[in-house]
């Protein structure tokens, strides 16, 4: 059990590192089109497209560690008010749901990529890549947020980390 | 009617603590299964969401305010702007607003904003002998500036659920938010004239000591300027702005402040990430239940109702602004945008109200959301500074629900307030 702890806990950092690096990525290569549009006058054709997968990349391979950090966002004014007993059922019932939109993710994201290479589905832009590669970034990232989501229901249900709600995030957009 | 009972039924799952992606996904998809009686078209439906050009804005802009708040470069806006102001009575609640007026052009956050700039401006207000609750107050709603005065998160969701222009919509909250720091501040300037426990005002700055402040707080006065200027003259598209501006701060953070090496890069695109992960997915899963709102015929239904009473626009935009209200007490604000507007949406459009002019009604409404009780954002940020009691902060914050209650209808009432500038923009 804490070796599984460990994998998903590696895994979920692995993810959020890719996912930070497809965050910085886009920067560089918007500024890089943008500098060739003015300075160069040359559109660079494939940036848009190539943005738009690595906002998925960053969000899907994000999400489990976003979980592991009490990131997600949670209206907590009621539960904050029952017994240690009854908040622990409730973080509980909250990670399982967690859980069950993963899986959900997953399933259905499996199937978006199967039957995107049966159909040999091509993307729209420039670059005409088989779109089940990035679309296997869904099932991929949905599958992260499971292994997350299980590991941290068995931390709700042994009473531990509920301690994270204290602190506000100060980088949402609200 | 349907979306009431939908609605209803929303927010009691929301209410038992469940994280909000979650609960509207499992809401949603148990819809669907009543209505289609089969699951099918989740995935590409998330995929198609996530992969929007325009979104990326998002991290991005708060990519460029983690480099600032991480290279020092905002730290001492409150300072300075104390340095400006104190003069005047009351002048450590107006240096609040106008250190929070700044911070709102470079970060699209309010939560962002309260912290910033209420960790500086409580301890130094209470220690110079205001009362507690007025340095909440003016902080809580000072922050709430941040999602009106471009660039703003909740503007861009909007902007992309609506498909309005997000640099018509920036240029449009200019106005209407200096309108309300303004009133902000003059209540700030009055309140501390009339209060019983009155501040000594202290001594105007001198010209070295202006000076000084300008040039410590000349860095972060440029990139909102570079940001705002280049959609404004049609330069950028609003993802543009985002990337040049996280570009320009970074090179402000290493260049001139020399303070910031690869791990501040990395810990803020990490952080940055990390919140767009649970944003994004929380836009997937209300994109799902918008979905099935439309494949239960409720937007149509609702132009019906409307046009079947012979709804005016000004009726019709008093009860969503209503509604807006008492959602925004229970919920956050970007599950409010996510829910509403796409049936709200199809309304506006049969009774011409101009989309831009209720984005930025909308704003002032999520800015409430965000000060009123039980569910406030800013009002937790606060209490996460200052560990008062939630009762204080909320009678501190108590006057501003009034007075933005007040901006939002003279917005209403005079439209141009908002539609004036962007109509005077070079649009691309």
């Amino acid at each position: 059990m804490k070796a599984f702890r460990c994998v998903v806990h590696w895994l979920a950092h692995v993810g959020i590192a890719l996912a930070a690096v497809a965050l910085l990525a886009s920067m560089v290569m918007i500024v890089y089109s943008v500098v060739m549009r003015y300075v160069l006058n040359q559109p660079v054709t494939w940036v848009d497209e190539l943005v738009g997968y690595l906002l998925v990349a960053c969000v899907m391979l994000a999400a489990a560690d976003a979980l592991r950090q009490g990131e997600h966002i949670a209206v907590d004014i009621v539960t904050e008010r029952l017994s240690a007993r009854g908040r622990r059922w409730t973080a509980v019932l909250g990670l399982l749901a967690v859980a069950a939109s993963a899986l959900l993710l997953a399933i259905e994201g499996f199937d978006m990529v199967v039957f995107s290479r049966m159909v040999g589905l091509l993307s729209n832009g420039y670059l005409a890549v088989p779109m089940w590669i990035p679309q296997m970034l869904v099932p991929v990232g949905a599958l992260l947020l499971l292994l997350s989501a299980i590991v941290a229901v068995g931390a709700a249900w042994r009473g531990e980390d509920a301690a994270h709600d204290d602190a506000i995030k100060p980088m949402g957009i609200e | 009617m349907t979306f009431a009972l939908i609605l209803a039924g929303l927010v009691l799952v929301l209410l038992t603590g469940v994280p909000v992606f979650a609960g509207l996904l499992l809401f949603a998809t148990a819809l669907l299964v009543a209505v289609e009686g089969k699951l099918g078209g989740i995935g590409d439906l998330v995929f198609g969401k996530l992969d929007t050009y325009l979104l990326v804005s998002i991290p991005l802009f708060t990519l460029m305010a983690h480099f600032m708040i991480r290279g020092k470069v905002v730290d001492d806006l409150f300072g300075a702007a104390h340095t400006l102001l104190r003069h005047l009575p009351g002048g450590m609640g107006v240096a609040t607003v106008a250190a929070c007026t700044v911070f709102a052009a470079i970060s699209g956050s309010s939560v962002a904003t309260a912290l910033t700039i209420g960790s500086a401006a409580i301890p130094l207000m209470i220690r110079a002998g205001y009362r507690p609750r007025v340095a909440y107050g003016v902080v809580g709603a000072g922050g709430t500036l941040g999602i009106l005065i471009p660039p703003s998160g909740p503007m861009i969701l909007y902007g992309v659920v609506s498909d309005t222009s997000i640099g018509a919509l920036f240029v449009a909250g200019i106005v209407p938010g200096l309108m309300l720091a303004v009133i902000f501040a003059i209540y700030a300037m009055t309140s501390a004239r009339f209060s019983a426990q009155r501040v000594a005002t202290e001594p105007r700055a001198s010209g070295l000591e202006i000076i000084a402040a300008l040039r410590r707080s000349f860095w972060a006065l440029t990139l909102p300027v570079l940001v705002l200027g280049g959609m404004y003259f049609g330069v950028f598209t609003a993802t543009e702005a985002a990337a040049a501006g996280a570009m320009g701060a970074l090179l402000i953070a290493v260049v001139v402040y020399r303070n910031f090496g690869w791990k501040d890069v990395w810990l803020s695109a990490i952080d940055a990430s990390r919140s767009s992960a649970m944003l994004f997915l929380i836009l997937a899963a209300a994109a799902l239940l918008g979905n099935v709102l439309t494949k239960l015929r409720i937007p149509n239904q609702m132009v019906d109702l409307v046009t079947q009473y012979g709804v005016s626009q000004i009726g019709f935009l008093l009860a969503l602004m209503l509604l807006l209200f008492v959602l925004g007490m229970f919920l956050e604000t970007i599950s409010i945008i996510l829910i509403t507007t796409p049936v709200v949406l199809p309304v506006l459009a049969a009774l011409q109200i101009n989309p831009i002019w209720y984005g930025i009604l909308l704003a002032i409404n999520l800015e409430l959301a965000l000060i009123t009780p039980p569910v406030g954002m800013n009002l937790f940020a606060i209490k996460a500074i200052s560990r008062a009691p939630i009762r204080e902060i909320i009678v501190g914050v108590a006057p501003y629900v009034g007075i933005l209650l007040f901006g939002l209808a003279l917005v209403m009432a005079f439209p141009p307030i908002a539609l004036w500038l962007p109509g005077t923009m070079n649009y691309k």
